[in-house]
């Protein structure tokens, strides 16, 4: 009886996300100045997420100038000609707003979580410092070293930040995802107020912003209201689409680091695959694929290489493919007692070999059946929601192919798997490394 | 009117005009939000108590139909790591660990691919006062996500294997620790404020304990800790009380009717000496400030939550942050707190900045503190301080995790089945008299400690 119902359940299971739903239900629209504006609808309570996203990041910025797009976002909290100073920290206060900003080698973005009654106030806030930025020498200079500070807390002070950067510098080269988004201390410290502002120029227009709100609010109130706040910004000049280099894909590279404060050591291998803007079609495939490998306690490397044959503590596989340039595709893993970091590094190639061996059409079934399951979710946390579509969107993608994930993980076969699986291992640049504590040899024993 | 004096006159208006000119909000944001067309809703579900009909099991319900979901949260009160006795340090832990990762007839693999199929997720955790746990479900998988859970409660399995496992990696936990200055300097700080109280121990266990602890012990923790007595439960989502009522009996109606007895003395932070270094050769000095608070159903707790508000607990906009960060550029954060936890109440604080900017941040702590008790706040302060307590109100519901969480903290504080609809009432109503007589009793120089990490002269 039991089994029957497992079986009945295994059928259905999924309807919990069914066929043809929409992720989100996105309503999409582009305001009069070109800027671009999504809503996703959430009346579950009388709040709401608004976020602005320009396409500008680390990427964008000149050589040597590392760290402009992120210190010009701590500059846009300094003042406008209509907001002076630091005013609009103060009024985001008093009306129980909690906003913030953050800078990728992408884009950048700035959000607030707010009861609906400040969304009003937030678009207006947002709008003015789009394109009324007026801040201080002294808030320049101040700001300048509170980013310095940042790097030191967020960067040099963990051990394994620093080597993540370093493995990233090693795996692209010239390509600007090489650059650090904070900058380096050099770059920050000699960071001018013309180098900010020429990103601000030049980037922070209507037509290369999108506006995200999410939470209890119609989609063609929020619409008219876009239109009302930002629509009387300037449209000022289009900013045309970035080219980036084209990745030699025989690039190998192996990076050995042995840094003070690190306790155990770390095996990290990073491939530069498809992402949604360099081959669209490759990216449910790789996706599946990451899933299967390393995703969760479930994942065939977790059940080979951690339960049993027992030579890592932990595994773990992720794919990016939401980025202007090439995706990226991880395994990381943290070495069992005992077991050398290149011991590892063996086991996990046979144990990517034996799970690719292994897979079949009933698993690659399974494993989508998992990634879909959880999707429902998605509806309950409209903050959450702001965050994906704006991140996604943001890189270019576009909603149709944001609401239709579902759909097209779905389609996915063991032979799309099998396919991206073969590309990935046999013509992907790569970066392999591996960080041990500082003069301990690296065994952990 | 001579011409002088009609030169002054004009010089007079004219200066009027400049005054009123320059005074002229350009941006009149009382204006927007008092005009906005958005204004004047409410969040109005109800918390309803509701009791189980075999067992008298209560739980806080509140029930939101508006996604097909269930969030459940329940908590054992005084069944975290203080609970562990000696020898035994990081048990509380393990056993939060090893609940979900196996259960009834399921293996490890089992149960987990089981709970990915269904959507399901189960866990526990382990603070150093109560042992937690979660389930979150579709509505439609409910029931299953039910039976998996009480299977957890009534029928872990402890496996060799997945004990053996998990030991190895909250081993790997304890070393990694070393890695991250911010959670060394917590542990020092532990250490320092509560000596041998189990408050100043590592929450996750110790290495000698850790490799010790067997099968047998988890299950004894389990059966003896977990129990109806020291259980609190909250309930958001898609789910009526008669299903909620009926899901409790079933669950939980199977645990011993006793669960941990609550015998942890309170303990007051060891705040002697006021300031204390360790050195660690690290690019940046790291500070964590700790001071006595006050608990959470005491009266002086709003106004001491708005006096720290102003002084570290509202970002940027904080004494503490407009002195340290915008305007000398010291640090790129700096914050205090109100911890409570059962035995003990404190304010804590932190922050980070090179050793050449070191000094002169803990110089502005100190003066920020000592200015907050001696002068209070204005009037101005507590009006938008709690402007925005009020106005940030409805920003907990995004999420039905945090929900059930929230559920369940209001019956662990005590503060009312009706606080959601109260809160603000509370804020509002505090004086600045009150805030002032809490800041003073607080923010006194002697009742701070600043325990730093880094490189020192």
């Amino acid at each position: 009886m039991k089994k029957t119902f497992i079986a009945v359940c295994l059928t259905c299971l999924f309807s919990a996300f069914p066929v043809s739903a929409k992720l989100f239900d996105i309503a999409e629209y582009t305001l009069s100045n070109g800027a671009r504006l999504l809503v996703v609808e959430n009346h579950k309570a009388p709040i709401a997420k608004h976020m602005v996203w320009y396409r500008v990041g680390a990427v964008d910025e000149k050589p040597g100038k590392g760290g402009a797009a992120h210190l010009l976002e701590h500059l846009m909290f300094r003042g406008t000609k209509n907001v002076p100073g630091s005013e609009l920290n103060r009024i985001m206060q008093v009306n129980g707003i909690d906003g913030n900003a953050f800078t990728s080698r992408d884009y950048t973005a700035y959000h607030q979580s707010l009861d609906i009654s400040r969304l009003e106030l937030a678009m207006a806030l947002e709008a003015d410092r789009m394109h009324n930025l007026d801040f201080s020498d002294e808030a320049f200079a101040a700001e300048r070293d509170i980013v310095f500070q940042e790097r030191k807390q967020v960067v040099e002070n963990q051990p394994l930040s620093s080597f993540s950067e370093a493995l990233q510098q090693n795996l692209w080269q010239t390509h600007p995802y090489a650059r650090p988004v904070t900058g380096t201390e050099e770059e920050i410290l000699n960071l001018t107020k013309e180098d900010v502002m020429d990103i601000y120029r030049r980037y922070y227009v209507p037509a290369n912003a999108v506006i995200v709100i999410s939470g209890d609010i119609e989609a063609k109130t929020a619409y008219r209201l876009a239109e009302k706040y930002y629509g009387a910004v300037p449209a000022g000049e289009k900013v045309a689409l970035k080219s980036f280099p084209v990745l030699n894909p025989t690039a190998k590279s192996h990076l050995q680091m042995q840094l003070p404060r690190v306790e155990l050591p770390r095996v990290v291998r990073r491939y530069i695959v498809d992402s949604y803007n360099t081959g669209a079609d490759n990216i449910y495939a790789l996706s599946v694929l990451s899933a299967y490998l390393g995703e969760g306690d479930t994942s065939e490397l977790y059940k080979e290489l951690v339960v049993k044959r027992k030579k890592a503590l932990a595994v773990s596989s992720s794919y990016d493919y939401a980025s202007r340039s090439y995706g990226t595709f991880s395994l990381s893993a943290v070495p069992a007692r005992g077991i050398s970091a290149e011991e590892l590094q063996i086991a996990l190639d046979e144990a990517v070999a034996n799970a690719l061996d292994d897979l079949d059409g009933k698993k690659v079934e399974k494993i989508k059946n998992k990634m879909l399951a959880g999707l429902v979710y998605l509806k309950d946390n409209p903050f959450d929601a702001a965050y994906i579509v704006g991140s996604l969107y943001a890189i270019g993608m576009t909603k149709e192919d944001i609401e239709n994930y579902a759909d097209n993980i779905r389609a996915v076969t063991a032979e799309d798997v099998k396919k991206a699986a073969f590309r990935l291992l046999n013509g992907s640049a790569f970066a392999e490394g591996t960080v041990k504590p500082l003069g301990r040899g690296g065994e952990n024993e | 009117m001579n011409k002088k004096q009609a030169f002054g006159a004009i010089m007079l208006t004219a200066a009027i005009v400049a005054a009123v000119l320059y005074f002229r909000p350009s941006f009149n944001a009382e204006e927007l939000v008092k005009n906005s067309e958005l204004g004047g809703r409410t969040f109005s579900r109800p918390v309803q108590e509701i009791v189980s009909p075999r067992y008298g099991i209560r739980a806080y319900l509140l029930e939101d139909d508006s996604n097909p979901i269930i969030s459940l949260s329940f908590s054992f009160a005084a069944a975290g790591s203080r609970a562990e006795e000696k020898g035994q340090a990081g048990l509380a832990g393990l056993t939060a660990a090893l609940l979900p990762e196996a259960a009834g007839d399921l293996k490890s693999s089992e149960f987990k691919e089981k709970m990915e199929n269904y959507a399901i997720s189960i866990g526990y955790s382990a603070d150093k006062d109560d042992l937690s746990g979660h389930l979150l479900t579709v509505k439609e998988y409910a029931p299953v996500a039910f039976g998996m859970l009480k299977d957890t409660l009534t029928a872990p399995r402890v496996d060799r294997a997945d004990l053996k496992r998990l030991k190895k990696q909250m081993l790997a936990l304890l070393e990694s620790q070393s890695e991250n200055p911010g959670q060394q300097l917590s542990l020092t700080a532990g250490r320092e404020l509560f000596g041998t109280h189990p408050y100043g121990a590592n929450p996750l266990g110790i290495k000698e304990d850790i490799e010790n602890l067997s099968g047998k012990d988890v299950k004894k923790y389990a059966k003896l800790h977990l129990g109806r007595s020291n259980l609190i439960v909250g309930i958001a989502g898609d789910m009526t009380a008669t299903e909620a009522t009926a899901m409790l009996d079933d669950v939980f109606g199977a645990l011993p009717a006793e669960g941990a007895v609550d015998d942890t003395v309170v303990v007051k932070p060891d705040l002697s000496g006021g300031f204390s270094y360790h050195n660690a050769e690290l690019p940046q000095n790291m500070a964590y400030a700790a001071a006595e608070g006050t608990r959470r159903d005491a009266a002086d707790f709003y106004p001491l939550y708005i006096a720290n508000y102003i002084l570290g607990g509202s970002g940027l906009s904080s004494r503490l942050n407009l002195a340290a960060r915008e305007k000398e550029g010291l640090t790129y954060g700096i914050y205090t707190g109100l911890s409570v936890l059962d035995k003990t109440a404190l304010i804590v604080g932190g922050f980070s900045a090179t050793p050449e900017n070191f000094s002169r941040v803990v110089e502005i702590f100190g003066r920020e503190w000592k200015l907050m008790g001696e002068k209070g706040v204005s009037a101005r302060e507590l009006e938008e301080a709690k402007n925005y307590l009020i106005a940030s109100n409805n920003l907990r519901f995004a999420d039905i995790t945090n929900i059930s969480n929230m559920l369940v903290y209001m019956q662990k504080e005590n503060i009312g089945i009706d606080f959601l609809q109260k809160r603000n009432q509370y804020v509002a109503r505090v004086t600045l008299e009150q805030v002032n007589r809490a800041a003073a009793r607080y923010f006194r120089p002697e009742n701070l400690k600043i325990i730093s990490l880094g490189k020192f002269n």
